[in-house]
């Protein structure tokens, strides 16, 4: 017995030392990086490199790339920027990417790079902002006059068709701001009796959009609903109402899912919201891409609608946001 | 047979002392050399993966210089239209690209992505500034030339983003894998910590262990040898160490301390044995001596004294009413030296006694050999003062008559001459027979019962008497005996006067 148990501490003490080296060896592995193939690459110039939107657009424009074998190189100012837009593209344009797809932050800038871009055989779309003067291939985006109606129709859902309603738009000389005001003025002018009682701009800032409301909300207490066209302008809105106690009392209808105006339709202080669909952005541009690409030409606008988010169908939404992101991991 | 056994047992379970080391050292050495080889590769493995590193960032560097170079040339070219420097522009470029080309060999994914568009930048450059020289060298004017060349220098700018993004790329992937090694690292570091202490735990118990058995069993063999010494020789040898030398030198322990109370044993068993041999002779010779007195016992029981007396009486009364003289006094004789030897048989007598038997003795003889020989008594003594056991002188007399007289055919003279000197009294017996050889005298003094000479005797034999009597006179010269073949024996006595 005691025989017995001391060959079990032999060959345990044995066993150990060889799990001990076998574990160090394991260790010792070192794995090669497997050789990939590089692929050709599309790159998208954001608006602004971290804003959640163009995540969105990202993830979109990732999908189709995956599915087309290209990869995605996803650029972007770090604020918003005309001359750092035109740089990457004209660095997209010296490096020969395979295509390139595009924000246009000022027509008539962008308009001789463009051409350039595609004088020198590379596909350009633009995306979201368009260049309708230049040579490029197409535009994906909004119908931001389309937009600014649908906003004016959910404002006439949620007050009727009288009263006042107050404005705050993103930038007064922004193209699709501007567009976005004149589709919402066009349709309740020709749909009902709402007057427009002021419109603000806040350059898409925050604390602006928040004071440009506290403003009209102050000079026009009878204000009953407020349009913002651009995402920060929904959230500033939110806080001026909230801070003024007028929750539920003054709608606010905006545009865009930033995550806190998803929140704040939860809570009740953003009524609803107009959202653009920039996922299916991303996915169609990287699609007509690589149709030209591969000899289909395609060209001309590829309109994608907007949606109308509140309280209703807000959970819908957020799952299908959801799967975007996790379609991409 | 069976110790053989054992011992091939022994050797087959036990390890010897050697191998204990053996396995001591290997338990600790293993570790520490698993453990400097890995750290050894793991910083080989550290300091190459720093070495490509410095290498990657030095070719890009070099790449960033070429780049600049071949752009100072071109802006050389332009400035001073110098074949010189747009050799050298196309030289440095040339040197970039291949550099670029050298690095996609072996670069992670995302640098390659970098490098391709690096690469096509600069091919970009070379496009635009060879379309910028070649309307340059149309002698064109700078209007004409001057965007091309903008948009050149623009593609330097580029292109050195690129190069930036490269550097940065690399660093990027370098400090990923130098973190990765490091977590590698510190986790080898863990396990070989680890191995390590189990491997010291592992050989101080060994140690324990093996210091413990060896001490138990010298322990026990200390104990045992002082119990050897006190000459207690049990021992069982105790349970085995498994250490070779340890339990060989316990079992020889064992086999000797068996050996040895086997010994003394058997020397007790010799020493009980010797012990037992000496009772049974001693009992042998008191048996002999029972033997005797019982033979003695049987004669005298055989002839019952008073009816042989009565018997001789009666032929005495029967010689003298026939008027046989001669028969009646040898008759008278014979009884009184029967008479005289039983009553004497165990206390002393005078030699007045002694030769007053010696006469009667002579009496009969004479009838018996007749003129045969001569019988001399000369006696110049007090007789009555010389004690002497019972029947001492009538031997020596028959001796005289049975080895001296009887023989010789012409018959002889025997002498017996009785002389006090001083505290002594000698008696000489002599006679002029045939005397005797070595032999004959070493037979008659020797008093074995083989060597006596059986048949015609009074009983009592020479060595007997005078053994008698120098025991009773604790003298040892007594007695002495010469003879000469053919001239007759002498017989000397020397025996101390009494008061």
């Amino acid at each position: 017995m005691k025989r017995f148990l001391k060959y079990a501490v032999y060959y345990s003490a044995a066993l150990l030392f060889i799990i001990f080296n076998l574990v160090l060896l394991d260790s010792l592995k070192y794995e090669k990086p497997v050789e990939e193939e590089i692929k050709p690459k599309i790159v998208l110039i954001s608006h602004v490199y971290a804003n959640p939107y163009w995540q969105q657009v990202r993830l979109g424009a990732e999908k189709a790339a995956k599915e087309r074998g290209v990869i995605i190189d996803f650029q972007g100012p770090d604020t918003a920027s005309v001359e750092e837009g035109i740089r990457l593209i004209k660095m997209a344009y010296a490096a020969k990417v395979s295509g390139i797809i595009a924000y246009v932050q000022d027509e008539t800038r962008y308009n001789d790079v463009i051409n350039k871009v595609i004088e020198g055989g590379i596909p350009l779309v633009t995306i979201d902002s368009d260049a309708e003067n230049s040579k490029r291939l197409a535009y994906v985006g909004t119908d931001n006059v389309e937009a600014g109606r649908v906003g004016g129709r959910e404002v006439i859902r949620q007050i009727g068709t009288e009263g006042k309603v107050g404005i705050i738009m993103g930038g007064k000389s922004v193209k699709n701001q501007i567009e976005r005001v004149e589709g919402f003025k066009d349709y309740i002018n020709s749909n009902s009796n709402i007057v427009i009682a002021a419109i603000e701009s806040s350059d898409s800032y925050l604390l602006e959009a928040e004071l440009a409301a506290k403003k009209i909300l102050n000079q026009h207490p009878d204000v009953k609903a407020l349009f913002c066209t651009s995402a920060l302008d929904g959230l500033g809105a939110a806080k001026a109402v909230k801070g003024l106690g007028l929750t539920g009392k003054v709608k606010i209808i905006c545009f865009d899912d930033l995550p806190e105006t998803l929140d704040n339709i939860e809570k009740g202080v953003i009524t609803s919201t107009v959202v653009q669909k920039p996922y299916l952005m991303g996915y169609k541009a990287v699609n007509i891409i690589m149709d030209n690409i591969e000899g289909k030409t395609t060209k001309g606008l590829f309109i994608t609608d907007v949606l109308v988010v509140d309280k209703e169908n807000l959970d819908e939404f957020r799952k299908q946001q959801q799967g975007y992101y996790s379609e991409i991991q | 047979m069976s110790s053989e056994n054992n011992s091939k047992d022994t050797i087959a379970k036990s390890s010897s002392l050697k191998k204990k080391f053996i396995i001591f050292a290997v338990i600790i050495i293993l570790p520490i050399a698993t453990s400097n080889v890995v750290s050894l590769i793991m910083s080989n493995r550290i300091s190459s993966t720093y070495n490509i590193m410095m290498n990657r960032m030095s070719v890009t560097n070099q790449i960033k210089n070429s780049l600049n170079e071949s752009f100072f040339h071109f802006n050389q070219y332009i400035l001073t239209n110098a074949e010189e420097s747009k050799r050298l522009y196309k030289f440095h470029y040339d040197k970039a690209v291949e550099n670029v080309i050298a690095l996609q060999e072996d670069s992670d994914l995302r640098s390659r992505y970098i490098l391709r568009d690096l690469l096509n930048s600069l091919k970009s450059f070379k496009e635009a500034a060879d379309r910028t020289i070649e309307i340059y060298d149309n002698h064109s004017g700078v209007d004409v030339y001057y965007e091309e060349y903008v948009w050149t220098k623009e593609i330097v700018s580029y292109c050195n983003a690129f190069i930036s993004m490269l550097s940065d790329s690399y660093f990027d992937y370098n400090v990923n894998i130098y973190n990765e090694l490091k977590q590698k690292q510190d986790h080898v570091n863990r396990v070989l910590m680890a191995y390590i202490m189990t491997a010291l735990m592992v050989s101080a118990i060994y140690t324990l262990l093996f210091i413990g058995d060896i001490t138990r069993k010298l322990r026990e063999l200390v104990n045992v040898s002082e119990k050897v010494v006190k000459g207690d020789f049990t021992y069982n040898e105790g349970e085995k160490t498994y250490i070779y030398e340890l339990d060989i030198l316990s079992e020889a322990f064992s086999k000797m301390i068996t050996h040895i109370s086997k010994y003394i044993e058997s020397l007790q068993e010799k020493a009980e044995l010797e012990r037992k041999l000496q009772d049974e002779q001693m009992r042998l010779l008191s048996y002999e001596n029972a033997l005797k007195v019982s033979q003695l016992k049987i004669l005298q029981v055989q002839i019952n004294p008073h009816f042989l007396f009565n018997t001789l009486n009666c032929i005495s009364q029967t010689a003298i009413k026939e008027n046989a003289d001669k028969t009646e006094s040898l008759i008278r004789a014979v009884a009184g030296i029967l008479r005289y030897s039983l009553s004497m048989m165990d206390r002393n007598a005078t030699l007045e006694e002694e030769v007053n038997v010696v006469r009667q003795y002579m009496y009969i003889q004479k009838i018996r050999y007749e003129d045969r020989f001569k019988f001399n008594l000369k006696i110049n003594a007090d007789l009555k003062k010389v004690i002497v056991p019972a029947m001492t002188l009538q031997p020596f007399v028959e001796n005289a008559f049975i080895h001296g007289i009887e023989p010789k055919e012409e018959g002889g003279v025997i002498n017996i001459e009785i002389n006090e000197q001083g505290d002594y009294c000698t008696i000489l017996i002599e006679d002029t027979g045939c005397g005797m050889d070595k032999d004959m005298l070493e037979k008659i003094i020797s008093d074995s019962p083989e060597q006596r000479p059986v048949g015609h005797t009074t009983g009592l034999g020479i060595r007997s008497v005078v053994q008698r009597l120098k025991l009773m006179y604790n003298r040892d010269d007594i007695f002495s005996i010469e003879s000469k073949k053919g001239f007759g024996t002498r017989v000397y006595l020397k025996i101390p006067i009494r008061e």
